[in-house]
């Protein structure tokens, strides 16, 4: 008997569709939103748009930093099935980015006007502008919220209705916008309103989450003051959300000023291509890393680091074919990207082709350094992630940037880009290298986790049958056995095995469905451990009752129950999660 | 698991050898009702068993139902860890237990 990754699979692909709906959404929302504003009030308005990026992507930086370094911090303390800290963090989140996007509220009042003179250098810009900043700062607690509650409500078992919340927020601004833009005179105050209240019915779609017995995480306020020094952890896992908002803000004032400068405004539509073909990039590879950061934060958690170990086989798998397809595509038919892009310059469009092809050489290492940025965030070397967010933001791509435009022309924008990417990819590598030689870093490879965890003495997945729930006990005793476990203590943890399986086999999957089942027996600090995981049906065997009046503990759960010292139950990424404790120490 | 039958006048015993799991508990139940209506007493003799799993509890409770009084079934030689499962899930004090 060995371990697989069925059940590892199966949640891979549950999620993956979620996920991908989700950057979907963000990604075609963005794009339908800009052409929407263009056409109903003109270029100007897209404009202004554009100039209150550094503004708006500060304000939601708060939103992408809780929400993401939190249902991170959420989900590893999910894993170790310490469920009160994890209600008090998700609540101490809940708070926390309500307060700080109510500041803003507060202070939108204030400082809109100063900061429309400081983005927009036209009277005629600022016209347009302030009232898009004031709409957009005065109700960012609606988009905030909804960004925390739809990270948060992923990992608590609701990919769909977190992605749906997405979805919604996206599909109802669109529709706003159309409407307020074409039929009412609101201008640019329609385009943000129309925002805000697309979030707004996002967050009304969450409600069904907010009363579902069924969820794990409960908001408790008192919960939330024990765990409110836990906001600092939150921030920490989401700092590499803050590192890249930051940097892209400067990255696009520093970049965007030079390229005008020295190519010129024609070539800056070349630019303009190459740029917005990542975010081709990014709709069909970040849906597949984000499922990284919600199964893997509670992978690590569980210490089920094979487990980790096919998600992201299978994530860069999946990476590499995406990756494979879109640069042939590029590389084949590069007219038709600048087709989709609306480049109309004939006198460039052989450097445009060029630049185009050469540009998707870059794709691989940006899958690459997703893949390192996600991964180390989610397994909490923030360190690592920081370092290749900011290499390959900023730190290496503005001045590399500088170097070969100004030496190559426009088509230095390609090569800089590849260079960029795959040197901050290898410096992080040896970087990582060199402090794990000193010590300073776990393990050794690329995802720094053991072999093993060291304290599992069986970690094996079974078929859910009669057969194999006997096999499993077998296995059992046979382990303790050889670990020196005393007999009646191998016996209660074989039989809570044999009797969690055969109850999988016979009521966890409608129409008796084969599927597998994973068992962990580990020993730690004299306690033996045991955890059964199947992704049947909901199942609390903790608060069932066979509900006879026998004179005797019949029920099989209710035997484990009486049998063990301890047994919990959790319900995360829909697996039931059951575990068995019984203490050595106590021996006869 | 293996079960041998022995009668001496009406006081049946069935030794039982190996493990009483999920698989093997209805075996167990088949010959103990194969027998049990010739039987004036039942002996479980279970000094063989190694194992025994919830299944096997409910075989057991199922013969003493079968039996009708307190001595009409009688477990015999039970090991350290079987005796645990039975005295946890409360059989111990139903069922007479001999060494």
């Amino acid at each position: 008997m060995t371990r697989n990754d069925y059940l590892i699979k199966r949640k891979f692909n549950s999620y993956l569709v979620p996920g991908i709906l989700m950057v979907i959404a963000m990604q075609l929302g963005n794009i339908v939103d800009s052409i929407l504003v263009s056409m109903f009030i003109d270029i100007d308005g897209l404009t202004a748009i554009s100039l209150s990026m550094p503004a708006l992507c500060f304000m939601q930086m708060f939103g992408f930093i809780i929400g993401v370094g939190g249902s991170i911090t959420i989900s590893v303390k999910l894993g170790k099935r310490q469920m009160n800290e994890a209600s008090g963090i998700f609540s101490v989140c809940l708070i926390s980015v309500i307060v700080i996007s109510l500041v803003f509220t507060v202070l939108s009042f204030f400082i809109t006007r100063p900061l429309t003179m400081l983005l927009a250098s036209t009277a005629e810009l600022q016209a347009l502008l302030e009232p898009y900043l004031f709409v957009f700062i005065c109700f960012i607690p609606s988009l905030n919220v909804c960004l925390v509650l739809a990270n948060i409500m992923t990992i608590d078992n609701n990919p769909k209705l977190g992605s749906a919340s997405f979805v919604v927020a996206n599909a109802v601004n669109l529709i706003l916008d159309y409407v307020f833009l074409k039929y009412t005179d609101m201008g640019m105050t329609g385009a943000a309103l129309s925002s805000i209240i697309g979030f707004g019915a996002g967050i009304l779609l969450v409600i069904p989450y907010i009363f579902s017995k069924k969820r794990m995480l409960h908001f408790s306020l008192r919960e939330g003051v024990r765990q409110i020094r836990s906001i600092v952890g939150v921030f920490k896992n989401g700092m590499p959300q803050a590192m890249y908002f930051i940097m892209s803000i400067l990255k696009y004032y520093i970049l965007n000023a030079f390229i005008q400068q020295t190519l010129g405004a024609d070539n800056m539509a070349i630019y303009a291509v190459c740029i917005n073909s990542v975010n081709i990039v990014r709709l069909c590879i970040e849906g597949v890393i984000g499922v990284v950061q919600t199964i893997g934060g509670v992978l690590f958690g569980e210490k089920d680091y094979y487990g980790i170990r096919r998600l992201v086989r299978r994530t860069v798998i999946f990476c590499c074919a995406a990756v494979a397809a879109l640069t042939a595509l590029f590389i084949i038919c590069p007219q038709l990207i600048l087709t989709v892009f609306s480049f109309n310059k004939p006198e460039l469009y052989d450097i445009a082709m060029l630049c185009v092809r050469l540009f998707s050489f870059s794709f691989v290492f940006y899958a690459a350094n997703r893949i390192v940025q996600v991964y180390y965030q989610t397994t909490l070397n923030t360190r690592l992630s920081s370092i290749n967010t900011t290499l390959d933001g900023f730190v290496f791509l503005v001045p590399i940037s500088m170097i070969f435009i100004g030496t190559m022309g426009v088509v230095g924008v390609s090569v800089a880009t590849i260079v960029t990417e795959a040197l901050s990819f290898f410096a992080v590598f040896i970087y990582r290298v060199i402090q794990q030689k000193r010590g300073k870093l776990p393990q050794k490879g690329f995802l720094m986790i053991p072999e093993k965890d060291g304290e599992s003495l069986v970690d094996i997945t079974v078929s859910s049958t009669d057969e194999q729930a006997v096999e499993v006990s077998k296995q059992l005793m046979e382990c303790c056995e050889k670990e020196g476990i005393p007999s009646e203590k191998a016996t209660i943890i074989s039989v809570a095995a044999e009797e969690l399986t055969s109850n999988i086999a016979h009521y966890g999957y409608k129409g008796n469905k084969p599927s597998f089942i994973d068992i962990r027996l580990s020993k730690v600090d004299s306690r033996l451990i045991l955890r059964v995981r199947d992704d049947g049906v909901s199942f609390n065997p903790t608060e069932y009752s066979s509900g006879g009046s026998d004179e005797f503990r019949l029920g099989g759960i209710e035997l484990i129950r009486s049998v063990a010292d301890r047994m919990t139950y959790n319900r995360v990424l829909n697996m039931n999660n059951t575990v068995i404790e019984v203490a050595l120490d106590n021996a006869e | 698991m293996d079960i041998t039958v022995k009668n001496e006048e009406k006081i049946y015993t069935l030794i039982i050898e190996g493990r009483i799991d999920t698989l093997t508990a209805p075996e167990l139940v088949k010959v103990f009702r194969e027998n049990a209506g010739k039987a004036d007493k039942m002996i479980f003799d279970m000094s063989g068993v190694d194992y025994i799993s919830s299944a096997g509890i409910r075989a057991i409770v199922s013969a003493y139902k079968d039996m009708g009084s307190k001595d009409g079934l009688v477990l015999k030689g039970l090991r350290n860890n079987v005796r645990t499962i039975i005295r946890m899930t409360g059989l111990e004090k139903k069922l007479t237990i001999e060494e």
